[in-house]
């Protein structure tokens, strides 16, 4: 046997030792510890307790239920305030439409470039009408109502975006009903890809810029990217590219437009009510 | 009666009566170790009712590793520590000293023992004791936990547990046979 065995034999017995002691003095004094007994709360003073924890529970909720309540709640009040956008948002982009229409059967304009530079315009200028509130200093009356001002820029924006949607579905719809050779799948590439940036861009706009000319700035540079669009060289070149670039991008933005909605709903935005 | 890992999911989801059932299920025995620490019944109500709020505050962030008993006591024991460290507790404890002192000088220090009041002995043994070697008596005596357990939640070793245990032990078993002792001798005198 080895010293540091021996040690080790040593400090097993010296334990053992030790938890007989103290189960000797467990023993020796068990039976008198018995006597202290204790005496309980009453029947009423426990539930008062239990009363004191309700509020910590937390608070049940259904997720997917609490969506869909979210989501009808969202629609119903971009429903209402359908009246309360100005006539001219509507007149000016049937007016897009009309031109877009009549640029591609009358001047012969490439559809596709036709359809890419008009996709995004609805939203800019709809976006223009979402912050025009802000912009005339009724925000802070609106705000006295019943929604928050995130609230309502969200349902116009609902509303502006679903409109822009519409509006390119049936300028898409249209065009391939006229011409046979125009290719509906390519056709929807081209007018969704922009509108989504656009969106996305928009949504931070009005997330996170507090001068309403950024909006205007925007649609500026919208439009000369749309003259660089017109020219056929160009067009040539976007209309080379893989459909996968697009998809890519389009799944991009839409990701950052959820994200800006979820944000929007949640923490509402930051900028001044006083610029 | 389900698991306590049943019922905080349940809880987690906002099952009111499944915090009732856990809270019945501990209220007696965390009641009695925070009794038999504090040795004063209002005192140990209100901790124990703390102790119980703490819990739900902090119910999302039990591991599910551990069991929820040491889990709990755990809070427990921090708590009444707390409590000792407290205004609180210096200004009954200084009303207590002086009611203490009143007692003392209207009956004999026997007193107790002449009435034969075994229960307030071992009460007034108990918390003579050491705080660390009290909580380490009550939670290996009256509430079953294992010296490994007791070492966890109180934050400390198992020999350390062990020698509070065998210190705080000795302490009671002499104070205790004193008493007897001096119980006897009353009764033959």
């Amino acid at each position: 046997m080895t010293k540091r065995e021996g040690k080790n034999d040593q400090g097993l017995v010296d334990v053992a030792l030790r938890d007989q002691e103290l189960l000797h003095l467990e023993q020796d004094v068990g039976s008198l510890l018995d006597e202290y007994d204790v005496e309980y709360p009453s029947e009423a003073e426990i539930m008062m307790t239990i009363d004191r924890l309700r509020p910590f529970v937390p608070v049940k909720v259904n997720k997917r239920e609490l969506m869909f309540r979210n989501m009808a709640v969202l629609l119903k009040r971009a429903l209402h305030e359908i009246f309360y956008i100005s006539p001219l948002f509507w007149v000016a982009n049937s007016l897009f439409f009309l031109v877009a229409l009549a640029a591609v059967f009358l001047g012969e304009q490439n559809p596709y470039g036709m359809i890419m530079i008009l996709a995004p315009i609805p939203t800019l200028t709809g976006l223009m009408e979402a912050l025009k509130s802000r912009n005339t200093g009724m925000a802070e009356l609106e705000m006295s109502f019943k929604y928050s001002l995130q609230e309502m820029i969200l349902s116009k924006m609902v509303i502006i975006g679903g409109f822009n949607l519409l509006i390119n579905l049936v300028i898409s719809v249209s065009l391939t009903v006229f011409y046979h050779h125009i290719w509906l799948w390519k056709l929807l590439l081209f007018w969704i890809t922009p509108f989504t940036v656009m969106t996305a861009i928009a949504f931070i706009i009005v997330n996170r810029l507090r001068h309403f000319y950024a909006i205007t700035a925007s649609l500026m540079i919208w439009i000369s990217f749309g003259g660089l669009i017109s020219q056929s060289h160009f067009i040539g070149k976007l209309e080379s590219l893989s459909p996968v670039v697009y998809i890519l991008i389009t799944i991009s933005a839409g990701l950052v437009i959820i994200g800006r909605i979820t944000h929007m709903y949640k923490r509402g935005m930051t900028y001044e009510l006083n610029p | 009666m389900p698991e306590d890992q049943e019922l905080i999911k349940e809880i987690l989801t906002g099952s009111q009566a499944a915090m009732e059932v856990l809270t019945r299920k501990y209220y007696k025995p965390l009641y009695a170790f925070v009794y038999r620490k504090i040795g004063n019944k209002e005192t140990a109500y209100d901790l124990t009712q703390d102790i119980f709020i703490k819990m739900m505050q902090s119910i999302h962030s039990y591991s599910q590793k551990g069991a929820f008993k040491s889990w709990l006591f755990s809070i427990a024991v921090n708590h009444c520590r707390d409590y000792w460290k407290s205004a609180g507790y210096r200004q009954i404890n200084k009303q207590s000293e002086l009611t203490e002192t009143l007692e003392s000088k209207q009956k004999s220090v026997s007193y107790i023992f002449e009435q034969k009041e075994t229960r307030e002995q071992v009460k007034h043994a108990i918390h003579n004791l050491p705080e660390y070697q009290r909580e380490a008596v009550i939670l290996k005596y009256y509430h079953h936990l294992k010296i490994k357990e007791i070492a966890t939640l109180t934050e400390t070793s198992v020999s350390t547990v062990k020698s509070r245990l065998k210190q705080g032990l000795t302490k009671l078993s002499i104070s205790l046979k004193r008493g007897e002792e001096d119980d006897q001798a009353r009764r033959q005198k």
